[in-house]
């Protein structure tokens, strides 16, 4: 599930892979190692066993802290847009992680909501990505400033647009939801130090996200030294073919609906999903 | 009080929403139809806003819920009578702003108008739902949005000044909101509610240091949209955006939105009772009377129109909170008046600021002189508005400083008095020396004898605003009963 410490081979891997593999890959895989997480210290092992007699929960919480923090700032320090992604994911798995080591109900109906929430975020991005790697050829973020993304590409920008505010957790984005159930777990736990991680993490993905937006939709007015020397008014329409386009709309369709139907999703689903101990 | 189910506060904030997409549809395309679909929602957005007085003024309260979120929460709309005030003055506004874009975006054929109108549109989605919020979650979740929807707009000359300014921007409103969220949390967790209650819900239910933090950090994040010093730091920097912007955002919806959050939480979240025992209250209004004298004096210093027009608006925001902190009838109703009075003079001043840089594009104090006579209207309604902001009758600014000043008497504070009337002064003290200049002193060479002022479509809508700031002053139960809306706000904090 690519935790810290032991997440070094995921941004080699999802980087250099097929875009239409990292983007289902990206919102699955990692997903299946937290489900085993869950099943394996409350469900095989007894939850006194994992809370209190070797106390993983607490070494468990403590890592998921440095997973959200670390992701998020070496996110930041990346060019090319797949790698940065595969850092945000790291840093999502702390999500997860974080909230299953609360050990409460809230803190796991969290993890849950962001087990789900976190699928269609990352495979949406990554999908995104693929699609500009599809136009361009590459996917350099120090690029973006100069290739009239937003002029080329209106539709996938949108869709990138909707899903990073979700990641930085904005509502009503479903993003929001998984980390207010996550912050009230961390109250809950009296665990304030986790709390305020959590808010410090989406202040770094604020960072992380607004600087490729940024570049995609502001250039500064002066005449910007482009390859091909085209103005910002010339640029026609470029966009993904639509079996590219509407799996997109799909996934953000659904982050929107998920963020508002939070509620009933956790009443219906997910409150039968927290082990029945909690 | 009557609680009436109606879908009107939902219709109010979705109008602009569905104008929003329109707007992106037609795009580029034909300029017109995507004008039109401003006004059209502007116009219908205030008919349902009035539509919504005569129920609230019989004492009842419309409500709609739109989807539980978790148990005991909910997206939920309940328009009172301060709600009610500021959806009135934002949706006002709107009409008189959507004009004076169209004149202002047309006369420097600026770039990127669809997006401009599209976040604009957005924005005062947001600043509805903002107003017509039931509880604190559904306040946050508008909040952000409103966050989201302005900073394309603050940015929107894409400059490296204007992207900086837009950083620093969301720098400040991002941390606040995340505060915000960790205090909420913490409210939830206490109390298992976040509904609004005229008079508080938060007393007595958790230690008092534990309600002392939690009315800190929320005062002080909400404050930071109300830019309290020293957290105002972006609102001067933020002026690189189009004058329209900075009129109905950074003057109204933006700030105003941030001054009724502040206000939200002391009046409806920790009330009028727990700050008295507290001894807060008096915390508070000493650190917002600090921001009311310095701001001004930082306003004196400015050369250019519109961050001499963003100090006075800093001035202004802090008269409103010091108003709801004294806790006196008066004062609170001064406040909320204020809210609404300031919105029409200031919104007029950045009018008049954006028309003189359309037609001169002149930006700063020192260049004005003599132009009075090239743009006598537009110069004359600078001259209502500051007069206005002065609190000088007959304009709507006098009205809500009276009260202001009978709230610091019946609060027994004289020296919030002295502040009240201080900063009066020094409001004159740098408005009048650009109407002085305007009409008094010789004109520069480059200004034409005759007549030359700006388009209609600018010159209509400052021109209205300052003869509504006149006609409020005369009459400030006008058209709309703001003060009415304010006297009822007011009898059920106190009262109820």
């Amino acid at each position: 599930m690519a935790f810290f410490p032991l997440h070094v081979w995921l941004p080699d891997a999802y980087t250099y892979a097929p875009s239409s593999v990292s983007a289902f890959v990206a919102g699955t895989m990692t997903k299946v190692g937290a489900y085993v997480l869950m099943r394996v210290m409350f469900t095989i092992f007894r939850p006194y066993f994992s809370i209190e007699l070797i106390p993983a929960t607490t070494v468990l919480g403590w890592t998921a802290v440095a997973a959200m923090i670390y992701g998020c700032v070496l996110a930041i320090a990346q060019h090319d847009l797949k790698r940065m992604l595969c850092y945000i994911l790291i840093a999502e798995v702390g999500y997860i992680v974080l909230g299953i080591s609360m050990a409460n109900r809230m803190g796991l109906t969290g993890a849950i909501l962001h087990i789900m929430n976190d699928a269609l975020m990352m495979a949406c991005l990554f999908a995104v990505a693929g699609a500009i790697m599809f136009k361009f050829g590459n996917r350099d973020i120090t690029n973006f400033r100069n290739q009239h993304l937003n002029k080329k590409m209106p539709f996938t920008m949108a869709a990138f647009t909707i899903t990073a505010l979700s990641v930085i957790g904005i509502p009503p984005t479903c993003g929001f939801f998984s980390k207010w159930y996550l912050v009230i777990g961390a109250i809950d736990a009296q665990q304030w130090i986790f709390a305020v991680a959590l808010i410090l993490s989406s202040l770094l993905s604020a960072i992380v996200f607004f600087r490729v937006l940024e570049k995609i939709y502001l250039k500064p007015r002066e005449p910007v030294h482009s390859d091909k020397g085209e103005t910002h008014e010339d640029v026609v329409m470029d966009e993904a073919p639509m079996s590219m386009l509407i799996p997109m709309f799909i996934m953000v369709g659904g982050i929107l609906i998920l963020g508002i139907l939070s509620g009933k999703i956790i009443s219906t689903v997910i409150q039968f999903a927290v082990p029945a101990s909690f | 009080m009557d609680v009436v189910y109606s879908i009107k506060p939902l219709l109010a904030i979705v109008v602009s929403l569905v104008a929003a997409c329109l707007i992106l549809i037609t795009g580029e395309r034909s300029k017109n139809l995507r004008e039109s679909w401003t006004i059209i929602a502007a116009v219908m957005k205030f008919s349902i806003v009035v539509s919504m007085i005569p129920t609230v003024l019989e004492g009842n309260i419309l409500e709609y819920t739109v989807i539980s979120l978790a148990p005991g929460l909910f997206l939920q709309f309940r328009v009172d009578a301060f709600g009610l005030l500021f959806g009135i003055l934002a949706s006002t506004l709107w009409i008189a702003t959507s004009f004076y874009s169209i004149g202002y975006m047309r006369g420097l054929k600026e770039h990127a108008q669809t997006r401009y109108f599209f976040c604009f549109a957005i924005a005062i989605s947001a600043t509805m739902g903002i107003a017509f919020s039931a509880n604190l979650l559904t306040l946050f979740v508008f909040y952000e949005t409103l966050t989201m929807a302005t900073y394309p707009l603050v940015a929107h000359k894409e400059t490296p000044e204007a992207i900086k300014g837009g950083r620093k921007y969301l720098t400040y409103t991002l941390t606040a909101g995340v505060i915000i969220l960790l205090s909420m949390a913490i409210i939830y967790r206490l109390t298992g509610t976040l509904d609004f209650k005229p008079g508080g819900f938060m007393a007595g239910t958790a230690s008092a240091d534990m309600l002392r933090f939690l009315f800190v950090a929320l005062v002080m994040s909400f404050g930071v949209k109300a830019a309290i010093m020293p957290l105002h730091e972006w609102l001067p920097t933020a002026m690189v955006a189009p004058t329209p912007v900075s009129a109905l955002l950074h003057a109204v919806a933006v700030v105003k939105a941030g001054v009724f959050g502040v206000l939200r939480i002391i009046l409806y979240v920790f009330g009028p009772a727990f700050l008295h025992d507290t001894g807060l209250w008096i915390i508070l209004a000493y650190f917002v009377s600090f921001t009311i004298i310095v701001s001004c004096f930082f306003a004196l210093a400015q050369d250019n129109i519109k961050r001499r027009l963003a100090f006075s608006t800093i001035n202004n925001l802090s008269i409103v909170i010091l108003g709801a902190a004294l806790l006196t009838p008066s004062a609170i109703k001064g406040g909320m008046l204020h809210i609404a009075f300031h919105g029409f003079m200031k919104i007029t001043l950045f009018f008049v600021a954006g028309a003189i840089y359309v037609k001169t594009h002149k930006q700063n104090v020192s260049e004005l002189d003599g132009l009075g006579r090239q743009m006598p209207l537009t110069m004359g309604s600078f001259a209502i508005g500051a007069m206005g902001v002065c609190g000088i009758p007959p304009t709507c600014g006098f009205i809500s400083k009276w009260y202001l000043c009978l709230g610091s008497l019946e609060a027994n504070e004289i020296i919030f008095l002295f502040v009240f009337l201080a900063s009066a002064l020094l409001d004159a003290a740098f408005f009048f020396p650009i109407v002085f200049r305007a009409f008094f002193k010789k004109p520069k060479e480059d200004i034409p004898p005759g007549f030359n002022e700006a388009s209609p479509f600018m010159l209509t809508p400052l021109m209205a605003t300052a003869v509504f700031s006149l006609v409020l002053g005369i009459f400030p139960n006008a058209f709309v009963h703001f003060y009415e809306i304010a006297a009822l706000a007011v009898q059920n904090i106190i009262g109820g």
